[in-house]
């Protein structure tokens, strides 16, 4: 490869990018005259809000005996002080109650959301509490408390809270004077000057009332936007326009090889869509504090640490690097402009959803998000615009991304260099609903593949309800695997008239080959089980599936067994390793087609905190079904697998494999699977004899 | 020089019922200075052929060279020896002649200061001066396809490649572009000139091969050709084997 033909052609890339009006008006100029219109009139309007705040008066109340120069000095930064026992008898006691319930108690979210209750059902703006003998303390020139009850998601609070924190302050500044001008030069005096009054602040909402209310989730979600549709445009037009205009048969046939018109494609997409995002994140910045010092008078600020700024920029580079390679890869696909864009539509469709994760309440940047891609991106800004640290996650989510966009990238050279997709011509010769229904000799065709597996996980969404008692559980286990995971899978094959022994593989496998296969599957369990113990933890708190779990060890042995370790084996394999993998074997070949049929059953158990383990158990599972030629030997894979599960007498073993255990499993997985290709010498091609056949004539 | 020996492409297309022969086991020599005519009907076989002496697709089977460089072994090589140029290349409408040309010339490696030789040559060559610096898509139909044919020779390859150069042209320009394919046999380069026009192989070309249903048919020069079927036009020819076939 080049680096003069590839940056030759990036250059050029990025000069017709810029000479086309359209596409530079779409995703450069109108962004950038849209998104300030906007802000400035959405920021206008809260900024009059909260000047309107900062002139009215707020009420608070006071618990404790609050000195006469703090209450004048309330007074005069426009609140309301009301002693708490003159509002309500008794409210003073409650509101220390629950205060200590916030400060020491077990429950501190339960405490605040009272606290909250307790104040805006009085209609007051925060409360000032001082401590026991605070007057007391102060004279003695001992530090006296003082707790600030503010909250943050309402605005007259904030108001209120700036107020009350101003008033402490002048306040400690009068007492400093009065110390300063009765003890000159006494040293220790001086110090305790510094900070007479200890204060602490109270907020009285919980977390998740919080996150909901603040600006930050929204930014990320736009910069993701902002990557996505940088990307697009330059991205439909470098690759499909050319294909439309005839010109990319031109470059074909320069001394350039596909690889670098890919990459400098992609380097030239990569440049305008991290630009692109750049200048609207510039642009949205210099608003927000021009709106915010126009109308704040320098009480509303709108800052991000410079750290904060420069992460929120570099993590734009890998996340524009991945968009562009997806679109690339994409537009390549079509051979015009506009059927481009209708390959678009699902990017846009996959990646809005994971976008809006940071919208969500409570949900922040861990180890495990940290792995999923555009999530990822949005909590980590997020996470930065809150001031949280996520130093380990944040550098997790970098990893993650720019090895999304390498993966992706590799794929759009590889899609680049097939004939078929560069030279498809004419309209129709694309993406074709029909092709979905296609079967050949039998077997199913990938489109037919992901479309089942996609109707099964809607059914199995829409099928899914709340299981609180044991009924309900077996209820929910049955509907997922015979109505979601069976049912879409029989009727995809008979509607197709698929060759069914062919498609399922439904040999009689060889009796060698069980031995290994028995090992592998004991020895994957532990694998699998030390992997989410130590690598991957799932989260604390009770999922829906352990929920389910939970009522299900309730049964009797037999149903336990039959539930866990029969159904779900024979109904997940058919579909996974049996419809799945035969559609994407013709298509991707053997590797690519384990692969993805592996990613498909992590996802069908809905749980993104299992995909990791169910994925490589999904590996072990499809290679055993290409080796033997047949599902039998997956099943009773999956079956004992499930079989361990299900025996609760296993349980303390396998939640804390110890280390010794684990390095006998990987020992013993090798092993077997050495076995395994031992006894059986060679890999069946998708439409050859299976075999079970080939033994029986030799 | 091109040389074709056995080539045969074979794709895999579900709506033609599986695999696909575009072309198969053809064998034919181009010699220079001469312009060798690949008729057929649409789907013959003739864009898969010169794709495949273009490098852009590989074949299935057979091998061909350009300038005796193997199309498969060393593509780079071959495509620095070959100027392309089909009715359906396009030019970068949002760049201008000049800038096209230039582009195409850094792409084929040339020096810098050669390239800037080459790209006013190329100007002065096809009358463009006056439109330098316009941007393509504002030009007209003729001048596009002028700076079409400039880009085909901007690295003066010693074998041409036209795919059907004259389909969807009008005939003005269509006539700009067949004077220029035969000033390039008066200049020694091997010509291979793919067409379902017969009059286009009559006017033009030296040698002939009919190709239908991805196999040669009968091929050699012009003149033996119609003088061995006792025919007295091409048309005829063509008609009478097809009608075999």
């Amino acid at each position: 490869m080049r680096r003069s033909a590839l940056r030759l052609i990036a250059t050029k890339e990025i000069l017709d990018t810029l000479r086309d009006r359209r596409t530079l008006f779409v995703s450069l100029i109108l962004p950038l005259l849209l998104y300030p219109a906007l802000l400035l009139g959405l920021t206008q309007i809260i900024g009059t809000t909260q000047r309107n705040l900062l002139l009215e008066h707020q009420r608070v109340i006071l618990v404790g005996e609050a000195p006469e120069a703090v209450v004048n000095h309330l007074r005069a930064e426009k609140l309301d002080p009301v002693p708490a026992d003159t509002e309500e008898k008794g409210l003073s006691a409650r509101l220390l109650d629950e205060l200590a319930e916030v400060e020491e108690g077990e429950a501190p979210e339960g405490g605040r959301a009272r606290l909250r209750d307790l104040l805006t059902g009085r209609k007051l703006a925060g409360a000032l509490v001082f401590r026991e003998g605070f007057a007391g303390l102060l004279r003695q020139d001992k530090r006296a408390k003082a707790v600030l009850l503010h909250d943050p998601t309402d605005d007259a609070s904030k108001a209120a809270r700036g107020k009350m924190a101003e008033a402490l302050r002048k306040f400690e500044v009068l007492c400093r004077d009065d110390l300063l001008r009765r003890f000159p030069g006494d040293e220790e005096r001086l110090r305790f000057a510094e900070a007479p009054v200890a204060r602490a602040e109270v907020e009285v909402a919980s977390s998740s009332q919080k996150g909901a209310h603040s600006f930050a989730p929204l930014l990320g979600m736009l910069i993701v936007i902002m990557a996505l549709t940088g990307a697009f445009y330059p991205a439909v037009d470098l690759a499909a326009g050319e294909k439309e205009r005839g010109t990319l048969e031109t470059l074909l046939v320069a001394p350039v090889t596909r690889t670098e018109i890919v990459l400098g494609k992609f380097a030239a997409v990569w440049v305008i869509a991290v630009v692109t995002a750049l200048l609207n994140l510039v642009v949205m910045g210099l608003t927000f504090s021009k709106v915010a010092g126009m109308i704040g008078g320098g009480k509303i600020a709108f800052s991000l640490s410079f750290g904060a700024a420069a992460t929120v920029c570099a993590i734009l580079v890998p996340t524009a690097a991945l968009f562009s390679a997806v679109a690339l890869a994409l537009s390549s696909f079509a051979t015009s402009y506009k059927e481009g864009q209708h390959y678009m539509s699902p990017l846009f469709l996959v990646a809005t959803p994971l976008a809006m994760v940071g919208l969500l309440p409570n949900v922040e940047i861990g180890y495990t998000l940290a792995v999923v891609p555009v999530a990822n991106v949005v909590l980590l800004v997020k996470s930065m615009l809150l001031g949280s640290d996520a130093a380990g996650p944040a550098l997790v989510a970098f990893g993650a991304m720019a090895l999304y966009a390498a993966l992706s990238l590799g794929f759009a050279v590889a899609v680049f260099r097939r004939e078929a997709v560069l030279f498809r011509t004419g309209a129709g010769r694309g993406f074709d609903p029909a092709s979905l229904r296609a079967a050949r000799e039998g077997l199913p065709r990938a489109g037919p593949g992901f479309l089942l597996y996609f109707a099964s996980i809607a059914v199995m969404f829409f099928l899914s309800s709340r299981v609180e008692t044991t009924g309900q559980a077996i209820w929910a286990l049955l509907k997922a695997q015979l109505l979601a995971v069976l049912l879409p899978t029989a009727v995809f094959a008979l509607h197709l008239r698929l060759d069914l022994r062919a498609t399922f593989a439904l040999f009689r496998p060889r009796w060698a080959a069980i031995p290994p296969v028995v090992v592998g599957a004991v020895a994957a369990l532990l694998l699998v089980l030390a992997f989410q113990t130590y690598v991957v933890p799932a989260p604390r708190e009770v999922t829906e599936f352990e929920q389910l779990m939970k009522k299900i060890f309730e049964l009797p042995r037999w149903q336990l067994y039959l539930l866990l370790a029969v159904l779900p084996p024979v109904c997940e394999e058919l579909l996974c390793r049996g419809f799945l993998l035969s559609s994407f074997r013709a298509r991707f070949g053997d590797g690519l087609a384990i692969l993805f049929s592996a990613l498909l059953f992590g996802g069908l158990h809905l749980d993104v905190h299992r995909v990791p383990a169910t994925t490589l158990a999904g590996l072990a599972l499809g290679y055993i079904r290409l080796r033997t030629g047949s599902i039998v030997p997956a099943i009773l894979f999956h079956m004992i697998y499930n079989g361990i599960i299900a025996t609760p007498e296993l349980h303390p073993f396998l939640d804390r494999p110890p280390p010794s255990a684990i390095a006998a499993a990987a020992v013993a997985l090798l092993g077997s699977a050495v076995w395994l290709r031992l006894v059986e010498r060679r890999v069946a091609p998708p439409d050859a004899e299976p075999a079970a056949e080939r033994v029986d004539n030799p | 020089m091109i040389e074709a020996e056995g080539l045969t492409k074979i794709f895999f297309d579900p709506k033609r019922g599986g695999e696909f022969r575009a072309v198969e086991e053809i064998s034919f020599t181009c010699r220079p200075g001469r312009i060798f005519g690949l008729l057929g009907p649409n789907g013959a076989g003739k864009t898969t052929t010169l794709r495949i002496l273009a490098t852009s697709l590989v074949p299935t089977a057979g091998r061909a060279a350009i300038d005796g460089i193997d199309v498969v072994k060393d593509p780079a090589a071959a495509r620095a020896r070959l100027g392309f140029c089909t009715g359906a290349t396009g030019i970068y409408e949002r760049l201008t002649p000049r800038e096209m040309i230039r582009y195409f010339g850094r792409l084929y490696g040339s020096p810098e200061d050669a390239v800037e030789r080459r790209v006013e040559e190329l100007l002065d060559l096809f009358a463009l001066r006056p439109y330098a610096d316009t941007f393509c898509g504002r030009l007209s139909a003729g001048n596009r396809q002028k700076v079409s044919l400039a880009r085909t020779i901007v690295h003066d390859p010693p074998v041409l490649v036209f795919d059907e150069p004259t389909t969807s042209l009008d005939v003005l320009v269509a006539r700009t572009v067949t004077e220029f394919v035969a000033d390039c046999r008066a200049r020694g380069r091997t010509v291979i000139l793919s067409t379902h026009i017969m009059s286009e192989v009559e006017k033009l070309c030296d040698d002939v091969a009919i190709l239908h249903r991805g196999r040669i048919l009968l091929h050699g020069p012009v003149a033996e050709v119609k003088e061995r079927a006792g025919v007295s036009s091409i048309e005829d020819l063509f008609f009478s084997l097809v009608r075999e076939a």
